[in-house]
């Protein structure tokens, strides 16, 4: 008996002890299981992918050109092209705990979410690409240009450390909008006249009278007929509630923190890029609101008369960085939204809405006769739509309720006041999501060739084309979509591409290698922007304290921000 | 035939056995005329088993021992270090530098106590959850392990369906409460769902009622074993003494379970910055109410950067200074109200 026990003593203590080198796993421990099978006449290239929002088809159909491309190359000796193997998943895929865990995987490149670049660079999680970004040109692809040539200035200088050296690239632009249905529009008689009548175009689909030049203050051009000003925008909803049996706003009630991000772009369009900029780059000088008089709204010229410049920043006064006059115009503009219950689908504040099922309500409230005219939701909306199964259902229930059927678009944001009109459309995007070689790779030649060459085609401008036509979102490079490419992508997803073709469009990038940036990263993300003493989401703070001014919130936002320590 | 010398010499080499113990290496020798000294133990198999046995159980506690040191007491160290340290991202060096910065977070954990509405809330949050749970989570555990101590109807149902939620695992009865809670009862009373809509301290309610619910079980089962130790002929005697259950109750069964309570009672002090109400399950890193537990952890939870974690190790280490000297004040009091009834 006593043999026995003893027995199972040595037997469960050599389970423990076994247990205690489960996270020693080294390359090789895991294993790609995609399903493909292994050809060992080639070399093998295994890609981790997260397909939140974005999908695998665009990566998946990357990884067929690579390998028809390098069939007969020898990437190492002895094996003759490149099998590529994705493992693509939506859990386990993005955020610190998966990378923690990246150089213990097999995977050569990792395109993940939720990551911060310099956490990837200070835990040497990633591979070095300078030459492949700063140095080598895609003349392979018949590009006589660099990487880095196709980066906006504020990405390479966050991107591009110290030492002058790349370890990761940004992978795809994030950001929240507002979408607007077309079909709708045109079958309630929503445009905008010039002389400022709502109007429709016939059963031709022609106006037969001429459009409100939109807030780009242009005729003819793509935002003719919506919105120009704030005021305008708010009348257009009071016309919809009242008069054509058109709910305005909808949103998900348990992610309402998306108005809070949309909001982000209304401060950025309101400040313009070098403007905004400034807010994660902290160059001086910098017009900042001082205080707030009366209700804290804008004068007719949509400025604040109580400003003053901030000339330098230091770690007591970087709160002020967010004090900028295009914060309290977007403040403005979430009061608006509930400033009328009418304006906002009764289920917009319900909590157990997700984003799947307001994106649901608004797909089918136009077929069932209860139409929504705007979503508030991440750029990426209709792909989850798609993913969940959404589109399908619609499809299956109704006619032209398909994708490619629906004419949704990503509505031009209305300017302050009459004032701003013209300005150009300032578009604020996130890069948390990031792609880079496993570092575990390092002293390997072949495998790192391999897989420098693999990230080095994703860049080209085919493949970037080819990322937006088939995800309907933009890569943070300088590339446009030929036209004849778009044919097959929806609405929405064309005039998403388009932006970035029009010249009156720019984009900031919500990033900056300023240290006050860099050690706070998490005050800057657009969800905490409207943060205050009472809560994050200044439309519910509204919704519920009706009483609440502008003037109320901005200056909760100001207490709440003085108490951030900046490092 | 053997003469004593030899006969010592086979014994201490372990040839022979001998019948009386041999306690160190010097030999006794009578004959020899030389001086008496005390045997030498031989390294026979008694020894040998005993060096065996703690060589054994030293291999079995190594593992768990290193592992304690490691996990438990570095880890514990580390955080009390990074309480005094500062880190910052040095793209020029492509490093993670961390510096020391002495009380510098100290001061600003006590500047944002001072000037900081949110992390007042926070401290009034972490209260008045201690409180509820003690008011009627403690209150109603005892008063329920009494009932079913005395066997009375449905002891047995009670017994298991209290055990269920102790049983599964934490976060799979989060989520099934969040969705009566926040799916089932809305639709049925045709209500807006309480956890989300509500004021704070609505959704810290029905937090903390599906939390005193789940810790029901585990506390149930702690007292009423507790109770189970009292003697049954001690009861009998109160019976026919004519004592009710209520007087029963409270001269008799709470005196004797009291060292249990107490326990409960205390390390339930211990947890007052601790606890954070399973929030995470529920909001995610999100939160409409944030008990400093909650707080703590968020700060450090998954995507948090390295730059955050000198201040939330301060924040504790602070609130552990507070937690001490109240908790052994707390166990002086609560030891002044034990009886020191015995069985």
């Amino acid at each position: 008996m006593k043999k026995l026990a003893k027995i199972l003593s040595i037997a469960f203590a050599a389970t423990m002890a076994a247990s205690a080198f489960a996270g020693c796993g080294g390359m090789g421990r895991d294993k790609v299981g995609t399903g493909k099978p292994v050809d060992v006449t080639k070399s093998q290239l295994k890609v981790s992918n997260y397909e939140g929002g974005y999908g695998r088809a665009w990566l998946d159909e990357a990884a067929l050109r690579f390998e028809e491309k390098y069939k007969d190359y020898e990437f190492e000796p002895g094996k003759k092209g490149v099998q590529v193997h994705v493992d693509s998943a939506k859990d386990g895929k993005a955020g610190e705990t998966f990378l923690s865990g990246v150089t213990s995987t097999d995977f050569h490149v990792i395109v993940t979410d939720d990551v911060f670049y310099y956490d990837v660079v200070t835990k040497k999680i990633a591979a070095d690409i300078t030459d492949i970004v700063m140095t080598e040109t895609l003349s392979d692809y018949g590009e006589n240009v660099t990487i880095e040539s196709k980066m906006d200035d504020a990405l390479k200088s966050f991107f591009k450390t110290g030492q002058n050296k790349y370890y990761a690239l940004p992978h795809y632009e994030h950001f929240y909008c507002i979408t607007y249905d077309r079909d709708l529009f045109n079958e309630k008689g929503l445009w905008i006249s010039e002389t400022g009548t709502y109007v429709k175009p016939n059963k031709e689909g022609k106006f037969t009278v001429a459009l409100s030049k939109g807030p780009d203050n242009l005729p003819n051009t793509y935002d003719d007929g919506l919105p120009a000003t704030y005021d305008e925008f708010f009348a257009l909803c009071k016309e919809m509630a009242d008069n054509k049996g058109v709910t305005p706003f909808t949103c998900s009630g348990q992610y309402i923190s998306m108005v809070t991000a949309m909001m982000s772009q209304l401060w950025a369009d309101y400040e313009g890029k070098e403007e905004f900029q400034k807010i994660f780059s902290f160059e001086t000088p910098m017009e900042v609101i001082d205080t707030l008089s009366g209700n804290g709204t804008m004068n007719a010229q949509g400025k604040y008369s109580t400003t003053k410049t901030v000339e330098s920043f230091t770690s007591e006064n970087a709160w002020e960085g967010y004090n900028q006059a295009g914060k309290a115009a977007a403040l403005e503009f979430a009061k608006r939204m509930v400033s009328d219950s009418d304006f906002y689908h009764s289920n917009m504040f319900s909590n157990d809405i997700d984003n799947i099922r307001a994106q649901g309500n608004y797909l089918i409230s136009s077929l069932e006769n209860k139409p929504v005219a705007f979503l508030v939701d991440g750029v990426w909306w209709e792909n989850e739509a798609e993913d969940a199964g959404t589109y399908g259902l619609l499809e299956a229930e109704y006619d032209n309720a398909g994708r490619k059927d629906r004419n949704f678009a990503l509505l031009p944001l209305p300017k302050a006041t009459a004032a701003q009109l013209g300005e150009k459309r300032t578009m604020a995007v996130d890069v948390n999501s990031l792609m880079f070689i496993n570092a575990a790779y390092n002293n390997n030649e072949n495998a790192l060739k391999m897989a420098k060459e693999f990230m080095q085609f994703l860049h080209t401008d085919d493949e970037l084309q080819n990322f937006s036509v088939t995800t309907s979102a933009l890569k943070p490079f300088n590339y446009s979509i030929p036209t004849e490419k778009m044919t097959g992508m929806s609405t929405f997803g064309k005039d998403v591409v388009s932006t970035r073709s029009n010249t009156h469009c720019e984009t900031v990038y919500s990033v900056s290698n300023h240290s006050f940036y860099v050690n706070n990263v998490d005050y800057f993300h657009p969800a905490e922007a409207f943060r205050c003493t009472d809560g994050q989401d200044p439309i519910d703070l509204f919704k519920k304290n009706p009483s609440w001014t502008v003037k109320t919130v901005f200056e909760k936002i100001q207490d709440y921000r003085k108490t951030l320590r900046f490092n | 035939m053997k003469d004593m010398q030899t006969e010592q010499d086979e014994l201490l080499q372990g040839k022979t056995e001998t019948s009386f113990p041999v306690a160190s290496s010097e030999s006794v020798s009578s004959q020899a005329g030389g001086v008496l000294t005390r045997q030498k133990p031989r390294k026979n198999g008694m020894n040998r088993k005993r060096i065996g046995e703690l060589v054994f159980y030293w291999c079995v506690l190594a593992i768990p021992l290193i592992q304690f040191v490691l996990m438990y007491v570095a880890v514990n160290i580390n955080s009390f270090l990074l309480a005094f340290k500062e880190y910052e991202y040095d793209m020029v060096n492509e490093t993670l530098n961390s510096d020391w910065v002495g009380l510098k977070n100290f001061k600003r954990f006590f500047t944002e106590l001072a000037q900081d509405k949110l992390m007042g809330e926070r401290f009034l949050y972490s209260f008045v959850s201690y409180a509820t749970h003690l008011a009627c989570g403690t209150v109603l555990a005892i008063l329920f392990s009494y009932y079913l101590y005395k066997k009375y109807p449905g002891t047995g149902f009670f017994r298991v369906t209290l055990m269920i939620p102790t049983v599964i695992s934490s976060i799979v009865v989060v989520i099934l409460y969040n969705n009566v809670v926040e799916g089932i009862v809305p639709k049925i009373f045709g209500i807006d769902a309480p956890m989300r809509s509500g004021s704070k301290m609505q959704t810290l309610a029905i937090v903390m009622l599906g939390n005193i619910f789940m810790g029901f079980g585990s506390g149930t089962l702690m007292y009423s074993n507790a109770m189970a130790r009292i003697p049954e002929s001690l009861v009998e005697y109160a019976k026919l003494e004519g004592c009710t259950p209520t007087r029963e109750f409270f001269s008799i069964t709470l005196p004797l379970a009291y060292p249990t309570i107490e326990t409960f009672l205390i390390t339930g002090l211990a947890n007052l910055f601790v606890n954070q109400e399973n929030l995470y399950g529920y909001f995610g890193k999100i939160s409409p109410v944030d008990p400093i537990g909650y707080y703590l952890f968020v700060q450090v939870a998954d995507g948090a950067h390295m730059t955050k974690y000198p201040y939330a190790s301060t924040v504790g280490l602070s609130l552990t200074f507070v937690t001490i000297p109240i908790v052994m004040v707390a166990r002086k009091l609560l030891d002044k109200l034990d009886k020191g009834a015995e069985f």
